[in-house]
């Protein structure tokens, strides 16, 4: 019997929440950890890392090819919150995309703070193109 | 689609394993059979874990090979990556695309690592690191496989060290830390093969 959406998202939920456990144990610095809702193929995953390069378009991601108990292709995102924020400043699609995440991580408040933060931008931004937005020319009258 | 390069690599490696096995080598020689068959699998592992569009995308393919694939400790070089010397390297060859190939290269490394490492025993994961932090040398004072084993007509003598056990763990121990490794290496393998 096929899956409904539920059912697929939940068990891409179980196996992104079980990726951000086992992150979570090297020992590189992992802030937070947000499971981004695109539609663009594959699963897309953000992670917040303090200690990784600048990046100016923080916004690409990485494609890895699956793993055995990852069996989606990832769309792996690492960077720093100010990298994130910059990203989410400049760039409306992937602002929307964190703004609809899902943070995995069991103390999200990093992941959280750039949701909210996304989502502000988000109305920021909306508010300001109907407040700049250029008026309609009036028609010539000859 | 079958991945040529890292098939290849796994099959050498398991070659070198058995290789490692002969009784009449001396116990730096078969060290020295064991880090090929840990070298190999740790390439194959590594671009298993790619899609063919990073493989394409020619400077990351060069800075890859300079950082990773071109060297018998693979996973220590590309924790030096990270460093000045080696980010100032990269932005003197690729002034424009720096950034970009040194995010893509700690991104690789993060994901490597994550991928070997994932529900592996410390013993395992401490040998592997130890097997990789050795280098090939000829200098008498520091602990090597002796590659190349000969100095100018002159063997060097490799079997003057005997503290193998010491330094990288039993025989035994290195030969299952290699197996854990053609296991993984191995599936990762199998699983890009099915999503090409």
């Amino acid at each position: 019997m096929a899956k409904t959406t539920e059912e697929r998202e939940n068990e891409i939920r179980t196996a992104v929440q079980a990726l951000a456990e086992a992150h979570r144990k090297l020992d590189e610095r992992l802030d937070a950890v947000l499971w981004l809702k695109t539609k663009t193929p594959g699963v897309w995953i953000l992670e917040v890392m303090p200690d990784m390069p600048p990046d100016a378009h923080a916004e690409r991601p990485m494609e890895f090819s699956p793993s055995k108990d990852f069996r989606y292709t990832l769309n792996l995102l690492l960077g720093r919150d100010r990298d994130f924020r910059n990203a989410v400043r400049r760039n409306t699609s992937f602002a929307r995309a964190v703004a609809a995440a899902e943070p995995i991580l069991p103390h999200p408040a990093i992941g959280k703070k750039l949701i909210k933060y996304a989502e502000s931008e988000l109305q920021r931004t909306s508010s300001m193109s109907c407040t700049t937005s250029a008026p309609v020319r009036a028609k010539k009258t000859g | 689609m079958k991945l040529l390069q890292p098939n290849v690599w796994l099959e050498q490696a398991k070659s070198d394993e058995k290789a490692s096995a002969a009784k009449q080598l001396n116990e730096c020689h078969r060290r020295y059979f064991m880090q090929q068959a840990y070298e190999k699998s740790v390439k194959a592992l590594g671009l298993a874990i790619l899609t063919r569009n990073q493989k394409s995308d020619k400077p990351f393919a060069s800075v890859l090979g300079d950082y990773f694939l071109n060297h018998h400790t693979p996973l220590t070089v590309l924790s030096e990556s990270v460093t000045d010397d080696a980010k100032n390297d990269i932005k003197k060859r690729y002034p424009k695309k720096h950034e970009k190939l040194i995010k893509q290269l700690t991104t690789f490394r993060i994901q490597l690592k994550r991928r070997m490492l994932d529900k592996v025993d410390a013993k395992v994961e401490g040998i592997w690191k130890k097997i990789d932090a050795t280098r090939p040398s000829k200098n008498s004072s520091k602990v090597s496989y002796r590659y190349p084993f000969l100095d100018g007509a002159i063997e060097i003598a490799p079997c003057a060290y005997n503290k193998w056990d010491a330094y990288q763990g039993s025989r035994t121990d290195v030969e299952n830390a290699i197996k854990e490794l053609f296991m993984r290496a191995g599936n990762a393998v199998k699983i890009a093969e099915r999503a090409c």
